[in-house]
């Protein structure tokens, strides 16, 4: 592997943590609320 | 918070790091020692200081829970801890990679590196620690105590290579050019940084306010 390879496969292992992260927190949210609102719709028919 | 502020926070961190990418390969020139595979410092050493930042978080939301013994302290030291994992996991890696391009090995015991891994060790304990104790006051209770104690090792990584001679570099010398890509390089990173610990405390704050509006309905 290239210095260069080296280098871009640090920038996608960085992407793919940091930014993976995100989106699980951005999922994790969007689910929670998703199931608030169902549950206040069935609490108020 | 404002959905049009968050929007635009995350937008901003996107392009900041498409800018970033632009300067680290083909703005900033190749060093000639190492060669291209200089190019992960503008990323590695910003994520190492921002996961020192994510730490004194963790230290900060400690200190304030032992004081005040309110949740809100306790939430923001768990969802900077995560943080402080996920960035360290980063540094890990890129030193890694860095490492083996460098010097020819992936890994090697110095004592930055060993600092590091214990670094980054000690908060994965400390999540797996509090997953493990189901009382929200214990939780709190003996992972602020623990954070307290984590937090010393911070500036042993710190202060590692100037206390004790070592393979890993103390202070290199940058172009103009490098250096201005290296300082861009802190506003993705520290944005990114930011925004995952307000999103994960925004997060675990939901869930508890949810219940207590259900129950008080």
């Amino acid at each position: 592997m290239s210095p260069l390879q080296h280098a871009m496969l640090g920038y996608a292992a960085a992407a793919v943590c940091l930014w993976g992260y995100a989106l699980w927190i951005w999922l994790a949210g969007y689910s929670s609320r998703a199931a608030r609102r169902q549950q206040h719709n069935e609490v108020k028919p | 918070m404002n959905r049009t502020f968050i929007i635009l926070y995350w937008l901003v961190t996107a392009a900041a790091f498409a800018f970033g990418l632009w300067l680290a390969f083909a703005y900033a020139p190749r060093e000639q020692t190492m060669g291209d595979v200089q190019r992960i410092f503008y990323l590695h050493l910003p994520v190492a200081i921002n996961t020192f930042l994510a730490c004194l978080v963790v230290f900060i939301g400690a200190v304030g829970y032992l004081w005040q013994r309110r949740s809100v302290w306790d939430d923001l030291a768990d969802a900077a801890a995560r943080v402080a994992v996920a960035f360290g996991a980063v540094v890990l890696l890129t030193g890694m990679i860095w490492g083996h391009s460098a010097w020819g090995v992936w890994w090697t015991w110095s004592p930055r590196l060993t600092f590091s891994l214990a670094l980054w060790l000690l908060y994965v304990v400390y999540l797996v620690l509090r997953s493990s104790i189901e009382s929200r006051q214990k939780r709190a209770t003996v992972g602020s105590v623990y954070a307290l104690i984590a937090f010393l090792d911070v500036p042993l990584v710190y202060f590692s290579t100037r206390i004790i001679p070592e393979i890993h570099p103390t202070s290199v010398t940058l172009e103009p050019q490098m250096k201005t890509t290296l300082a861009f390089w802190f506003l993705p990173v520290t944005l990114l940084c930011v925004g995952l610990i307000v999103a994960r405390f925004r997060l675990a704050r939901g869930v508890p306010q949810a219940l207590a509006k259900r129950s008080e309905a």
